[in-house]
């Protein structure tokens, strides 16, 4: 980690928040729309999040110290700001190289008129008030649809801890071939997925050619459908530029696409030496790549509550009612039994998990006589929260350090294999040049049952349209024929069993799932709208008055 | 003689020169090696790695070997028995591995899994059990005290200590505690378990099939028979869900339940129709008489 960088950067984003406060007036939130009822509006304007930039653990309203000290309300920020709307005069828009404002436009990038989104959760909005799925960003001439961000943090985790054993494995093999002088070849192993082998040489040189499912350099990189982006952090100031116009000169990517390392305020390290890191959007604070007239348009501490969020964003949960128990047994089974899971595996685990809290969310009927547990009446799911948090009082006279403790942690129901795969011409992309795209990382089928349609562009209607598509076709070969041809050869029954396990798979709108953070409360005035319990934050917050 | 203040004894006042020359020399003799080797390669750091790598498992191999040749098993352990410190359970854990060729140190390390399971911290125990398992290079197959593991760890298992197990079974780093986990957690009687936790532990065993041995799937057989039916076994052996294969008594049952929700919708239909057709016939009567 280059802290003298990040410190630049800590100043650079201090600076950023003096020109974004200009924007105020224009924002969306409690202080425009007013007065609205509790859940509405954001309660904090656009400067008021930004707060004090990014800077350090002792200065109170900075990114680094909320979400050091008060990692709940830096989780909860992170969220208003996905919801936000934002306007013109904040910078939306128009999208960098559109030919609106920028006559330099050359073509060759995909997001070149693919829509302009004013808010995150214009993309990634359903069910409600989620980081969820439901928009169609056309970034391919057969369209692109926006996945689900649920489980984001861990999938980031799983490929960089992957990654770390698959170059361990290259580095023994190393070592092995230069003490022995002679080619040492190894099986490629992370987490029980096999990635073929590597092949050392004597001169410490390796032979990737045997290395499948992944890149030669061995960095999984488990965002985009074709797997193309590494951290959480390079994602989402690619997104609010590419589909929001929203330009973002953050210094941390700065400092891994030039080539050196650093970690981020959500504990990923970006390793510029080793990987090709994405780079901010904006050269620098006050440069207006997109000549809207706004710049910094997205200060770094935006950047860090996004990140930190979308680190800690809920996984998906399971819909196993008493009706559909043995059914969705039985499909698993089945999904087992005819070799899905051989690449969408059901379990992983992570090591060292950079989180401070989790959320297991399950079918629980809604019983208002036992509302502590007692799902609600919208969805019949309630959520148990569970923190790892290790506070230190560090003597400063601030709130406790809060950080992660870092335990392990089992992943389960993300089906997934964190490879790229070709599952034939049925799977096969074009691009708007007229290339085809081949390969796709496995999609995690988290969230499954409530995210239609289907595949990495939206054009399956159903799961059973889905699977069938995995079938080999017009000359191709799918790597998942098998399991697709044993799919459809089952009965319909068996079929319907499996397609029952994966409807299991749910996500659910946070601010409508009851949770033992608040639980339902049937004597509420209004009740459901009101009282009908939510995955709240702001009881975990240090000033729980201070509302975001 | 006493030392002046600040001064150093005239011996170690030459070491002050000689020692930084010596040291500026080797530097400057490397720095010139380097340069004269030409640009940096991963020839030295892989060569360093791979020199803590033997260093680590040779210092293992030291501390098995010591214990390894210890004339009375039991003595030495019963002279550990009761003692909680990271010590005793260190030396225990090290003596089960180094002991695991020694069949008269057969029931020495069987007491050695006993004290594991019986400290007063189960958490502390248990991981001194995993780590003393996964250090034993016996294969589990010829492992003559498996049978006892896997009932001794299997009847730690109960509604409070399962959702640790469930995870454990996951996060275990070596192979054969792993399979350890797995054969002991599939052996829980259904009844100890909440109806949550089975149906979390069939999840959990469908799971983790493709990847067990063909003994354990017989274990895993027997668990899910127990807690879901036999017909999910049956269909993690690939039968009764093809086309034309005979159906399994799941799919019969809801195939039936199909069929009677048919018959009930359409006597309801028939019901509906009827009562339609009589509306019909009163309306056209009212008609008529109007």
């Amino acid at each position: 980690m280059n802290l003298r960088k990040l410190g630049l950067g800590a100043a650079l984003a201090l600076a950023a928040t003096m020109f974004a406060s200009t924007a105020e007036a224009q924002l969306k939130d409690v202080t425009q729309i007013g007065p609205t009822v509790p859940g509405g509006a954001i309660n904090k304007s656009f400067t008021q999040e930004i707060g004090a930039g990014v800077g350090d653990i002792f200065t109170p309203g900075s990114s680094l110290f909320i979400i050091n000290r008060d990692p709940a309300r830096a989780i909860r920020r992170g969220r208003q700001i996905f919801q936000r709307k934002f306007t013109r005069a904040q910078g939306n828009g128009p999208l960098t190289g559109d030919g609106i404002g920028n006559p330099a436009f050359v073509g060759g990038d995909p997001s070149v008129a693919a829509g302009l989104a004013d808010s995150c959760a214009a993309c990634h909005g359903r069910p409600r008030g989620s980081a969820g799925h439901g928009g169609d960003v056309v970034t391919r001439p057969d369209s692109r649809d926006a996945p689900h961000l649920f489980g984001l943090g861990l999938q980031e985790q799983l490929a960089d801890e992957m990654t770390t054993a698959l170059r361990s494995i290259r580095a023994e093999a190393i070592n092995q071939a230069v003490a022995n002088e002679m080619d040492v070849t190894l099986p490629l192993t992370a987490k029980g997925v096999s990635f073929g082998s590597i092949t050392a040489h004597a001169d410490a040189t390796v032979d990737t050619s045997a290395v499948v499912g992944v890149d030669p350099g061995l960095r999984i990189r488990p965002f985009f459908a074709q797997g193309l982006t590494i951290s959480i952090r390079e994602f989402l100031v690619g997104a609010f530029n590419a589909e929001m116009g929203l330009e973002s000169f953050d210094s941390v990517l700065a400092i891994g696409a030039g080539g050196g390392d650093v970690l981020t305020p959500s504990g990923m390290l970006l390793s510029g030496t080793i990987d090709t890191i994405e780079g901010p959007t904006a050269a620098s604070v006050t440069s207006d790549g997109d000549l809207d007239g706004v710049v910094n348009e997205i200060p770094q501490s935006i950047v860090d509550f996004e990140e930190f969020y979308l680190l800690h964003y809920f996984k998906a949960g399971t819909q196993v009612t008493p009706t559909n128990s043995s059914a969705v047994t039985m499909g698993r089974a089945t999904f087992t039994a005819i070799g899905c899971a051989t690449c969408h595996r059901p379990t992983f685990t992570i090591a060292s998990d950079r989180r401070v809290a989790d959320l297991e969310t399950n079918f629980s009927d809604f019983t208002p006589a036992a509302p502590a547990m007692s799902g609600n009446p919208f969805n019949r799911l309630f959520a148990v929260g569970s923190l790892f948090i290790t506070a230190t009082d560090d003597g400063s006279g601030l709130p406790t350090l809060k950080r992660h403790s870092n335990h392990s942690f089992v992943v389960r129901n993300i089906f997934t294999d964190f490879k790229r795969h070709d599952l034939g011409a049925n799977f096969h992309e074009r691009n708007y040049e007229g290339t085809i795209s081949t390969l796709f990382i496995t999609e995690p089928l988290w969230g499954a049952g409530t995210t239609a349609p289907y595949g990495h562009d939206g054009r399956s209607d159903t799961l059973e349209d889905v699977i069938l598509r995995h079938a080999s076709a017009a000359g191709t070969t799918s790597e998942a024929n098998a399991s697709a041809v044993a799919f459809a050869a089952l009965t319909p029954t068996a079929k319907s069993f499996v397609i029952d396990f994966l409807q299991s798979l749910v996500l659910f709108p946070p601010d409508d799932t009851a949770s033992n953070l608040q639980p339902i409360n049937p004597a509420a005035a209004n009740f459901p709208q009101n009282g009908h319990g939510a995955i709240a934050l702001t009881p975990l917050f240090n000033d729980t008055t201070d509302l975001e | 003689m006493q030392q002046a203040p600040g001064r150093l004894p005239k011996g170690r006042s030459r070491l002050v020169w000689i020692v930084p020359g010596v040291l500026v020399l080797a530097l400057g003799a490397t720095a010139v090696w380097r340069v004269a080797r030409g640009p940096s390669s991963n020839l030295d750091p892989a060569r360093q790695r791979a020199a803590e790598a033997a260093a680590a498992r040779g210092a293992v191999a030291d501390l098995l070997a010591k214990v390894r040749t210890e004339p009375d098993p039991m003595a030495y352990v019963q002279a550990r028995l009761g003692k909680e410190d990271t010590t005793a359970l260190s030396e225990l854990v090290n003596a089960y591995a180094a002991w695991a060729s020694r069949g008269d140190a057969l029931e020495a390390r069987r007491l050695i899994v006993k004290q594991f399971l019986e400290n007063p911290n189960p958490k502390i125990g248990f991981e001194a059990l995993l780590q003393a398992v996964a250090l034993d290079p016996t294969p589990r197959k010829q492992d003559p005290l498996w049978r006892d593991l896997v009932e001794g760890v299997g009847r730690q298992w109960n509604a409070v200590s399962y959702p640790a197990g469930r995870d454990l079974v996951h996060t275990a780093n070596s192979p054969k505690a792993k399979d350890l986990l797995l054969e002991s957690l599939a052996s829980i009687p259904a009844g100890k378990l909440t109806p949550d936790q089975q149906n979390g532990l069939v999840t959990d065993l469908i799971d983790l099939y493709p990847d067990a041995t063909a003994d354990q799937k017989v274990a895993l057989d027997k668990a899910l028979t127990a807690m879901a039916g036999p017909d999910v076994v049956q269909i993690m052996h690939g039968q009764g869900i093809k086309e034309g294969s005979p159906p399994l008594a799941a799919i019969e049952k809801i195939n039936q339940e199909v069929e009677a929700s048919r018959t009930r919708y359409k006597k309801v239909l028939e019901q509906i129709e009827q009562e339609d057709r009589a509306a019909k016939e009163t309306n056209a009567r009212e008609a008529t008489k109007k």
